[in-house]
C-alpha cells in the first residue's frame, strides 16, 4: 500500500494544477448537493415549526361579512375531522399599501385584526425592543409579521405610512409577530393593530369573517369543500365564490416553493459538474497513461504489478474527491443554514436549523465512490500494456494515421492551422471540452433566461402572467357609465388608451362538466388591443361562444384549442369554444377569457366595472393618479366616513363635504346608484349628486405584482448570481485541466517549436485557438438547451422567449471567457525552457 | 564576423551551489565559417551554443549578432531574432512527433514565411535534395529511420535561409553510414555560403569545419583553423586536427 500511496503522491505533486482544479469540482458538486439535501430537510419542516411555536390554528377561512351567518362555525364543528374552531373577523384589502422610505407608495394586501383577535388564532411571542409602558404609550401601535423587519427594513419604535387607496395612517410599530396566515410579502401581510384603529379602518375596509380551525390530520382542503357545501345548502347561495380559503396544504406549500426551485437548480448544477468531473476525469486518465506509457512499462519492469500502477491513479482520485468532499462538506455547513434563512424570509417563517450529518457522509461517500469507481474503470487500461509494449509507448502509437490539414495548404495564419490540426489530431479533448462546456453552457442560459424574468424590471414577467398590466386599473361604481368613463378618461392628458374589462373580486364563472371549478373571468372588447395576454396557442376569442383558457388550467383538465366547455352563471348555462390557450402566473394560474358579447351571453345585465388605464410613456404614474381621482371624485372609499366632522371654510363647503359623505355611505352599504340632494341655508339653496362617484377603488397590477415577486426576485437574483459565479468556475477548473493535458502531452513538441522562432504568445495563441471549435460547439449546445427550455417554460407560461440580442451576447462572453481562461492556462508555455528541452 | 562575444559567462545554480560553465569568454564567429566547438565532456560546448544562438541568456556579458546585443533581448524578441536569423539541427533531432515530414518542414517555414507554391516548391527540393523521397514525405517522424528523421531536421533547419545554422552533435545518435550522410549535407550546404556553429565530439565529424576552437573548463584554450572540406589532403587535415586535440590533452 506504501509503495502505491507515494505513485499516487508523486503523481498529485507533479500536477498541482490539475489536481487543485478537480479538488475544486468534487468541492462544487459536494457543496450545492449536500447544501440542496440538508437545507432541505430543515425547511420541509418550517412550517410545521412555525405552527407548533406559534400554536395557531392550522386553516383559516375568510368570508365576506355580508355573506356570513353565525351558523357557518356551527356546520363546521359537525364535521368529526374538525377539533377546534375560532371565530374572529377581520379588514381585508388588496388595494392596501405602504410609504417605503424612498417616499414611494408600495402595494401590499393587508389583513387587518385586532391584538384579542390574533391572541385567538395564535399566541406567538412578540419580538420588540419596547418595554411594556412604552407599547402602552404608543397612539397607534401596530404589530407585523417578522419578515417585516427584513423587508421592510423597520425596528420597534419607527413609523410606517398604511395607504389606502388616498388615505394615509401612520402606525408606530410595537412589535414583530410570528404568524403561519398572512407572514409574507408575496400573499400579504397580517397587521395587528388596536380595537381603537381598528374601529376607524372597519368603516373603510371590506370586512371580512374568519373562521380558524384544526382538524385531525392536520389538513383543511377536504373540510373546507365539505363545509362549502353544506353551508351553502343551509344559506341557498353559492359560497363556493366567497369562502376563501387557506390551509395547511396551501400554507405549507407556499412555505418551501421557492426555495424547493432554487435547491432544484443547485442540485441540477452539482449533477453538471458532477459529469464535467467524470468526464475530465476519464480523459485525464486516458491522457495520463498514455503520456507516462513509458513510465508505466519501466516501473512493470522494476516489479510493479498493473493492479498496483492502477491502483496508483485510484488512490490519487479517491484522496481529490476525499479533500473535495470534505473542503465542500466544510462549505456546506455555511450555506444550508444561509439557504436556510433564505426559506425563512421568503416564507415569513421563522423555524429551527438543524445540521444533519449522516446526509452529509452518505453524499461524500457516494462522490467519492463514483469518482473512484470512474478512475477505477478507466485507469485499469494499464493493464493493456505490459513492460514490452510500454517500451514502444503502445502499438497505437505505430498506427498509420492519415495526414490532417497539411500545412501545405495553409491560409493566411499559420497559428489557426496548426491550432485546428492538433485540435483534430487529438479530438477526445475537444469533445471533453465540448461536453464539459456544452453542459455548463445550458445551466448558464437556463439561468440567464431565469433572470431575465426575475429580474428588479419586472417587465418580461408581464408578458407571462396573463392579465393586463396598465398603469391603473380602476374599478367603477355601479352608478357609472362605462363607456362615458372610458371617454371622459381618454380625454385625459397623458392618457394612451382605456379599456373596459372585469372586475376582479367579482367576476367568476363555474365549469359544471369540470368538477365544478370556480374560475375568473377577464373579459374585453377586442383582446387585440391588449399588450400583456397572448395565446401561445389558437388565437383570441372574437365571438361570444369563444373563450381562450390559461395553460396550466388546459393541461390538468386536459383541454385543448377547438374542445367546447359548458360555462355556468347564476344558473346560466352555455357552452363556448375553446380558441385559444394563454400562459398565466395570476390567480394561481387559472383564468378564462371571453369577450364582453361571450359574458352577456351568459347574464344580459352584466356590463364591464373595471377600467385599465395605459399612459403615455414618461407621464407621471402618481401625479396622473391624483388628478384622476381629483376630476372624477375622491374615490369611495376616501370619503366613506371619512371623519365625524364637516370639512372646509365656508358653509356651503362643510355641507357638500358632509353630502358627499352621506352619498360615500349609501353607496358603499346599500348600493345606491344615483344620489341627488338639495339643500336650503337661507335664502341659498345647494344642491348636488352622486354623479362625481364614479370610482371604488384605483390600483396598479404592476405594483401588486412587484410587491408579490420581490421575495422570489431577491432569491432567484441571489441563486443566478452564485450559480453564475460557480459555473464560470467550473468552466474554469475544466479548461485548466485540459490545457495542463494538453501542455504536458506536447511539451517537447512546444520546447521545439520554441527553439524554431515560435514566440510563447504565438504557442500559447495556439493552444487556446484549439478550444474555440469544442467551445463554439459547446454555446450551439448551450442556446439549443436554451430553446429547449423555453419551449418546456411555454408549455408552462407560454409568452416566454429568450432575446436573441442577450443569447448572442452571453454566446460571445462564453466563447470569450473559454478562450481566455485557455490563454491563462496555456501560461505554463512559459515555463518550457528550450535550453533544459535540448539538455534534457 | 556574424556573432561575436563579449566576457560571456554562464552560470548554473543547484541547490545553492554555483557552477561557473563559460567564464569571460570572448569569441568572434566568422561568416561564411564552418565553426565547430569541441571539447571534452561538461566544458561547456552544448551551453556556448545555446547562448551564441539565443536559445539561452547569458548571465554575464554580451553576445552580439552583428552591432546587436542580443542578451538583452526578452524570449519573444530571442524568439523572433531566432526564426529570422538561425537554423537548429538537434543531436535527439526532435522532430513534431504529430506531423508528417513534409509538416515538420513546413512549420518551420511558416512561422517565417507565408505560404505559397515557390515555398512548397522549395520545401519539395530541399527533401528531395538530402535524399528524402516522395514517398516519405507523407510519413510520421516514428516511421522513419534515424538518418531519415536528421536528414529531415535539416531541411526543417535550413529552410528560411538562415544566416547561420547551429548544429549539437548532429549525428550523435546515428550510426555510421547515416552519419556519413548527414556530414556530407553539412558541407553541402557549407559549400553553399551557409555559415554554421556545430558542437561534436567526434574527430571525423569535427574533419568537415573550417574552424575548430577547442574549450576546457567555459575558456577557450585552442584553436585550428583547416580549408573547406575537400579542397585539401584529408589525411593532412586528419593529422592537424589531431595534433591541436593532443596538445588539448583531447
Amino acid at each position: 500500500m506504501y509503495k502505491i500511496l507515494r505513485l499516487s503522491a508523486a503523481n498529485i505533486k507533479k500536477h498541482k494544477i490539475e489536481t487543485v482544479s478537480l479538488v475544486l469540482l468534487a468541492m462544487f458538486c459536494m457543496l450545492l448537493i449536500t447544501s440542496a439535501v440538508t437545507s432541505e430537510m430543515s425547511i420541509a419542516k418550517i412550517y410545521s415549526y412555525t405552527l407548533e411555536s406559534t400554536k395557531s390554528k392550522q386553516n383559516y377561512l375568510m368570508i365576506p361579512h355580508d355573506m356570513y351567518d353565525d351558523h357557518y362555525v356551527d356546520i363546521l364543528r359537525e364535521d368529526s375531522r374538525v377539533t377546534d374552531t375560532v371565530h374572529l373577523d377581520g379588514l381585508y384589502s388588496m388595494n392596501t399599501g405602504f410609504v417605503t422610505d424612498k417616499g414611494d407608495v408600495q402595494a401590499l394586501y393587508m389583513l387587518f385584526v385586532t391584538l384579542d383577535g390574533e391572541k385567538k388564532v395564535a399566541s406567538s411571542p412578540i419580538d420588540t425592543t419596547l418595554t411594556d409602558e412604552q407599547i402602552a404609550g404608543l397612539e397607534h401601535p401596530l404589530y407585523m409579521p417578522i419578515s417585516a423587519k427584513d423587508n421592510i427594513g423597520r425596528e420597534p419604535g419607527d413609523t410606517i405610512e398604511i395607504v389606502y387607496g388616498a388615505k394615509r395612517y401612520t402606525f408606530t410599530i410595537a412589535g414583530y409577530i410570528e404568524t403561519v396566515l398572512f407572514s409574507e410579502m408575496a400573499g400579504g401581510y397580517k397587521m395587528v393593530i388596536s380595537d381603537e384603529d381598528y374601529m376607524v379602518l372597519e368603516s373603510l375596509i371590506a370586512r371580512f369573517d374568519c373562521i380558524a380551525f384544526d382538524t385531525v390530520d392536520g389538513k383543511g382542503e377536504d373540510v373546507r369543500n365539505a363545509f362549502v357545501e353544506r353551508a351553502s345548502e343551509y344559506s341557498s347561495k353559492d359560497l363556493d365564490l366567497n369562502v376563501h380559503a387557506t390551509t395547511s396544504e396551501t400554507l405549507e406549500l407556499m412555505a418551501t416553493q421557492w426555495t424547493d426551485i432554487i435547491s432544484l437548480m443547485m442540485k441540477v448544477l452539482s449533477v453538471i459538474i458532477g459529469i464535467s468531473a467524470a468526464v475530465v476525469i476519464w480523459s485525464r486518465i486516458t491522457g495520463d497513461i498514455k503520456d507516462r506509457i513509458v513510465d508505466i512499462g519501466v516501473l512493470e519492469a522494476l516489479g510493479y504489478t498493473s493492479r498496483e500502477i492502477t491502483m496508483s491513479y485510484v488512490v490519487e482520485y479517491m484522496l481529490v474527491s476525499a479533500v473535495g468532499c470534505i473542503l465542500g462538506g466544510i462549505g456546506s455547513l455555511f450555506l444550508s443554514p444561509a439557504m436556510f434563512r433564505l426559506a425563512e424570509q421568503m416564507s415569513g417563517y421563522r423555524g429551527r436549523y438543524e445540521m444533519h450529518i449522516l446526509p452529509l457522509f452518505i453524499i461524500a461517500f457516494v462522490i467519492c465512490a463514483l469518482i473512484t469507481l470512474c478512475a477505477s474503470i478507466r485507469a485499469d487500461m494499464v493493464k493493456k500494456y505490459p513492460p514490452v509494449r510500454a517500451f514502444r509507448k503502445g502499438i497505437q502509437d505505430h498506427s498509420f494515421r492519415s495526414d490532417v490539414l497539411p500545412l501545405r495548404k495553409t491560409g493566411r495564419s499559420v497559428h489557426l492551422r496548426l491550432a485546428m490540426k492538433g485540435l483534430l489530431q487529438d479530438i477526445g479533448q475537444g469533445i471533453t471540452i465540448m461536453v464539459c462546456v456544452g453542459i455548463s453552457s445550458i445551466a448558464v442560459f437556463v439561468v440567464m433566461l431565469l433572470c431575465k424574468y426575475f429580474s428588479n424590471d419586472i417587465s418580461s414577467l408581464e408578458l407571462i402572467c396573463g392579465m393586463e398590466m396598465s398603469e391603473w386599473h380602476v374599478a367603477l361604481l355601479d352608478n357609472a357609465d362605462v363607456n362615458e368613463s372610458i371617454h371622459e378618461i381618454e380625454q385625459m392628458e397623458g392618457v394612451r388608451k382605456v379599456l373596459a374589462t372585469t372586475e376582479i373580486t367579482e367576476d367568476y364563472v363555474k365549469l359544471p362538466d369540470i368538477n365544478n371549478e370556480s374560475i375568473f373571468v377577464i373579459t374585453y372588447k377586442d383582446y387585440t388591443q391588449t399588450e400583456n395576454i397572448f395565446p401561445c396557442k389558437g388565437r383570441y376569442p372574437e365571438h361570444d361562444n369563444e373563450v381562450m383558457l390559461t395553460r396550466l388550467f388546459a393541461t390538468t383538465h386536459k383541454i385543448d384549442t377547438g374542445d367546447t366547455i359548458a360555462i355556468e352563471m347564476d344558473r346560466s348555462r352555455r357552452e363556448y369554444v375553446v380558441t385559444g390557450i394563454v400562459s398565466a402566473l395570476t390567480n394561481s394560474g387559472y383564468n378564462l377569457y371571453m369577450t364582453e358579447d361571450g359574458m352577456r351571453a351568459l347574464d344580459p345585465v352584466w356590463h364591464p366595472k373595471g377600467l385599465d388605464i395605459y399612459l403615455d410613456p414618461g407621464v407621471n404614474r402618481m401625479a396622473f393618479k391624483d388628478e384622476l381621482t381629483a376630476r372624477y371624485g375622491r374615490s369611495i372609499t376616501d370619503v366613506h366616513k371619512d371623519s365625524g366632522e364637516a370639512q372646509g371654510t365656508t358653509e356651503e363647503e362643510r355641507i357638500r363635504s358632509l353630502a358627499e359623505k352621506q352619498i360615500a355611505e349609501y353607496i358603499s352599504m346599500y348600493g345606491a346608484v344615483n344620489v341627488e340632494w338639495s339643500v336650503r341655508s337661507g335664502d341659498t339653496v345647494i344642491t348636488g349628486s352622486s354623479g362625481s362617484f364614479i370610482l371604488s377603488s384605483v390600483q396598479s397590477w404592476h405594483d401588486v405584482l412587484q410587491t408579490q415577486l420581490a421575495g422570489p426576485v431577491f432569491a432567484m437574483r441571489t441563486a443566478s448570481t452564485v450559480f453564475m459565479f460557480i459555473a464560470a468556475i467550473v468552466v474554469m477548473a475544466i479548461i485548466s485541466i485540459v490545457m495542463q493535458q494538453m501542455i504536458r502531452k506536447q511539451y517537447r513538441d512546444l520546447g521545439v517549436m520554441l527553439s524554431m522562432g515560435y514566440t510563447t504568445h504565438e504557442l500559447m495563441m495556439q493552444l487556446a485557438l484549439r478550444i474555440v471549435p469544442p467551445v463554439l460547439l459547446a454555446v450551439v449546445i448551450g442556446i439549443a438547451g436554451n430553446f429547449a427550455a423555453v419551449r418546456i417554460a411555454n408549455i408552462f407560461f407560454g409568452h416566454m422567449s429568450s432575446d436573441i440580442l442577450t443569447v448572442i451576447g452571453l454566446s460571445v462572453i462564453i466563447v470569450v471567457f473559454c478562450f481566455a481562461c485557455a490563454y491563462i492556462g496555456a501560461r505554463r508555455i512559459k515555463e518550457i525552457s528550450v535550453y533544459e528541452l535540448i539538455t534534457e | 564576423m556574424i556573432l561575436r562575444t563579449e566576457k560571456l559567462c554562464r552560470t548554473f545554480s543547484n541547490g545553492g551551489t554555483q557552477q561557473h560553465v563559460i567564464k569571460n569568454l570572448d569569441l568572434e564567429i566568422r561568416e561564411k565559417d564552418f565553426t565547430v566547438i569541441m571539447g571534452a565532456s561538461g566544458s561547456g560546448k552544448s551551453t556556448l551554443l545555446y547562448a551564441l544562438s539565443g536559445m539561452d541568456t547569458p548571465t554575464l556579458g554580451s553576445v552580439y549578432f552583428g552591432d546587436t546585443d542580443i542578451s538583452k533581448y526578452t524570449n519573444d524578441q530571442l524568439a523572433v531574432f531566432r526564426r529570422e536569423n538561425c537554423g537548429f539541427v538537434f543531436q535527439s533531432i526532435y522532430l513534431l512527433e504529430n506531423m508528417t515530414v513534409f509538416d515538420n518542414v513546413m512549420t518551420g517555414a511558416l512561422v517565417v514565411q507565408k505560404n505559397s507554391p515557390a515555398l512548397v516548391r522549395k520545401v519539395e527540393v530541399l527533401l528531395k535534395k538530402v535524399g528524402i523521397g516522395e514517398e516519405i514525405w507523407n510519413k510520421y517522424p516514428n516511421q522513419l529511420s534515424g538518418g531519415e528523421c536528421q536528414r529531415v531536421g535539416i531541411v526543417r533547419a535550413i529552410i528560411n535561409d538562415p544566416k547561420i545554422l547551429f548544429a549539437d552533435e548532429p549525428t550523435g545518435s546515428l550510426n555510421s553510414s547515416s552519419s556519413n550522410d548527414v556530414l556530407d549535407i553539412f558541407t553541402q550546404i557549407h559549400q553553399n555560403g551557409q555559415a554554421i556553429v556545430m558542437v561534436t565530439h567526434d574527430l571525423k565529424t569535427a574533419l568537415r569545419g573550417t574552424r575548430v576552437i577547442y574549450l576546457r573548463d567555459g575558456a577557450v584554450i585552442g584553436e585550428h583553423q583547416m580549408p573547406p572540406y575537400g579542397t585539401d589532403d584529408i589525411k593532412e587535415r586528419r593529422e592537424g586536427l589531431q595534433d591541436l586535440l593532443d596538445r588539448m590533452g583531447w
